[in-house]
């Protein structure tokens, strides 16, 4: 109901918007006319003078009035004839019987010896012509296309937003928030960049390499140190830090503990599906021995979706 | 579905609203736009037709006062047997305006022309271009006429009168003579207030309403029915009528013989006492249109 009148009040805005321009126009072109038509009107009259029976003091003349009379309603049906707005009603005092009426104006002929005085009236343009039926069909396709359009967005939105949902059993890396998410789970943890970075490159490399063995004794692979820079770069492109690299082949242990603290929480609710993304720890007494590895077991990409790479 | 701004194509829409304003105002302006405010010409100050000699570039041009008589003096011409031999085309040409009378007369530019023979005389037409009179109608007399009282013909008189005149100095019943006779009594402008109108219709409504106590005019019988006959008195008689003259540039006698029959046939048709009493000179030529009187 709200938002119906929502597009309602936008229609009725933009119609009066288009019919104040559409007043505007009509407006200026209504003022152009009428001063054509004055301009009109007093060029006729003067070049008509010398043949008009008009008084003149100095030479003792009386005017005719009929032939005036009838001159300015033969001036009045061709100005009717050219739509004009303007009407000439007297000339020198000398006035039609049934005067056009409307907005009185005056406009003076200056002969060598007599100054003309011509009445002229304008009529203003019937309020009905004011209105058009342009501003409300513009209006109307500009709303229906906006409510059109306003759809579409709200459709690609919702679509974009059910494609971003992450999948039940699959692990989301983020690069755009730098986090990890666990299926429709809405735990979704955030890691500082070492760590992401590294376990991002992790998982990577593991899926590239199905038989990786990664052990604590050896130096990490420089493959694996690699991808794990290219994470960071990204990082950087995406406007996380700012800060130099880190060196990913230091403080291993250091770097795995903090990877596997935050699977901890994102595994919360999944502990069974956890064991494929989590690096395992070493078991027992000589846990650094040369046999233990931390590479990942699971290889199916399809459970893993990296966003923002 | 709901109203959310953000949603709405953030560069489409002002756009599309802009260029509707402007389509708009556009729109407004072209809808009351008119393109022509020119007024064409309103007086009508001649007439024409084409005779049978359609390939004959000659005119024959006809100047006349009067306006209704114009129209009807242009269907006779154009029935006119000779006109319609040698001539291509007949224009009437009618104006009050001394100075066009002027110009027709005055340089032989009309043909055929119906004026005073002062204006005439004035400009020595008759010699200038050989205009030769066809017809006259009957000489008249000047009248002062009042409402009331005879008119008398004396300074104590007139003295202090309210005097209805023509404004145009060609009249010779409404101008010329009454002007004249003042002059001749010592009567000035500054002792007797004169009031000027344009026609002898008009001066007999100002006499009639009062608001003059005298008119110099002609006096015609149907002015019975508004004055009296023993209220005018005479100030000259004689007064020649208007003249029709033709320019008779070769002696073309058959064209100066039929415009005869047609001013006559003229005559015949009109409703108006002065116009229909025309006279015809010469009379050489055989009309049988009318037997009329002949000079």
């Amino acid at each position: 109901m709200k938002s119906n009148l929502g597009w309602a009040g936008f229609f009725i805005v933009l119609w009066l918007c288009f019919q104040l321009a559409f007043g505007a126009g009509q407006g200026l072109q209504t003022t152009i006319n009428s001063d054509g038509f004055i301009a009109s009107i007093e060029k006729r009259v003067a070049l008509d003078l010398p043949r008009l029976r008009l008084a003149n003091m100095r030479f003792k003349t009386v005017a005719d009035n009929a032939s005036v009379q009838k001159y300015i309603l033969q001036l009045n049906v061709a100005l009717t004839s050219l739509s004009s707005s303007v009407y000439l009603n007297s000339i020198q005092g000398i006035a039609i019987t049934d005067p056009v009426k409307g907005e009185n104006l005056s406009r003076s002929l200056y002969t060598t010896d007599q100054q003309i005085e011509l009445k002229l009236t304008q009529i203003p343009p019937p309020l009905l012509n004011r209105l058009n039926l342009y501003a409300p069909f513009m209006a109307l396709l500009i709303v229906l296309l906006s409510y059109v359009r306003a759809n579409k967005v709200k459709t690609l939105t919702t679509v974009k937003t059910e494609a971003l949902a992450p999948q039940p059993g699959k692990l989301v890396i983020n690069m755009r928030d730098k986090s990890i998410q666990y299926g429709a789970d809405n735990t979704v943890i955030a890691l500082p960049n070492k760590p992401f970075c590294f376990y991002a490159a992790l998982l990577d490399y593991c899926l590239q390499n199905d038989t990786a063995c990664l052990r604590h004794n050896n130096d990490v692979p420089e493959e694996l140190l690699q991808i794990a820079n290219k994470y960071f770069y990204r990082l950087i492109e995406l406007g996380h830090t700012k800060r130099k690299r880190p060196d990913f082949g230091a403080n291993l242990d250091k770097t795995l503990s903090e990877i596997r603290s935050v699977l901890d929480e994102v595994f919360q609710h999944h502990v069974q599906a956890k064991e494929l993304f989590y690096p395992p720890k070493a078991q027992g007494e000589g846990s650094r021995s040369k046999m233990h590895n931390y590479a990942l077991a699971n290889n199916d990409p399809l459970r893993i979706e990296f966003i923002g790479r | 579905m709901s109203f959310n701004k953000a949603k709405i194509y953030r560069g489409i829409l002002p756009s599309l609203i802009g260029i509707s304003l402007i389509l708009s105002w556009y729109i407004g302006k072209n809808d009351t736009e008119i393109n022509n405010y020119q007024i064409s010409n309103l007086i009508s100050e001649s007439a024409v037709c084409e005779t049978h000699s359609i390939k004959n570039s000659d005119t024959f041009v006809a100047f006349i006062t009067d306006q209704a008589m114009a129209n009807k003096l242009l269907s006779a011409l154009c029935k006119n047997k000779v006109i319609n031999r040698q001539y291509g085309k007949v224009e009437v040409h009618w104006s009050h305006n001394e100075q066009n009378i002027i110009q027709y007369v005055g340089k032989g530019i009309a043909d055929l022309a119906l004026v005073k023979e002062n204006v005439m005389l004035a400009f020595a037409a008759q010699v200038t271009h050989g205009y030769q009179v066809v017809a006259k109608y009957q000489d008249y007399s000047t009248y002062l006429i009042s409402l009331k009282e005879k008119p008398q013909l004396n300074k104590q008189y007139l003295w202090g009168k309210k005097l209805g005149l023509l404004d145009y100095p060609s009249s010779r019943s409404g101008h010329i003579v009454p002007k004249g006779m003042l002059h001749e009594l010592g009567i000035l402008d500054e002792n007797i207030e004169i009031i000027y109108v344009n026609s002898h219709e008009a001066l007999r409504d100002l006499l009639a309403s009062g608001k003059v106590d005298i008119i110099s005019s002609f006096w015609k019988s149907q002015d019975e029915e508004r004055f009296s006959a023993n209220y005018i008195t005479p100030i000259k008689s004689k007064i020649s009528g208007s003249k029709w003259y033709l320019k008779m540039a070769t002696a073309n006698t058959d064209l100066l013989c039929d415009i005869q029959k047609s001013l006559l046939s003229l005559a015949t048709q009109t409703q108006s006492e002065y116009y229909s009493q025309l006279l015809i000179s010469p009379s050489y030529c055989a009309l049988n249109t009318r037997p009329g009187p002949k000079l």
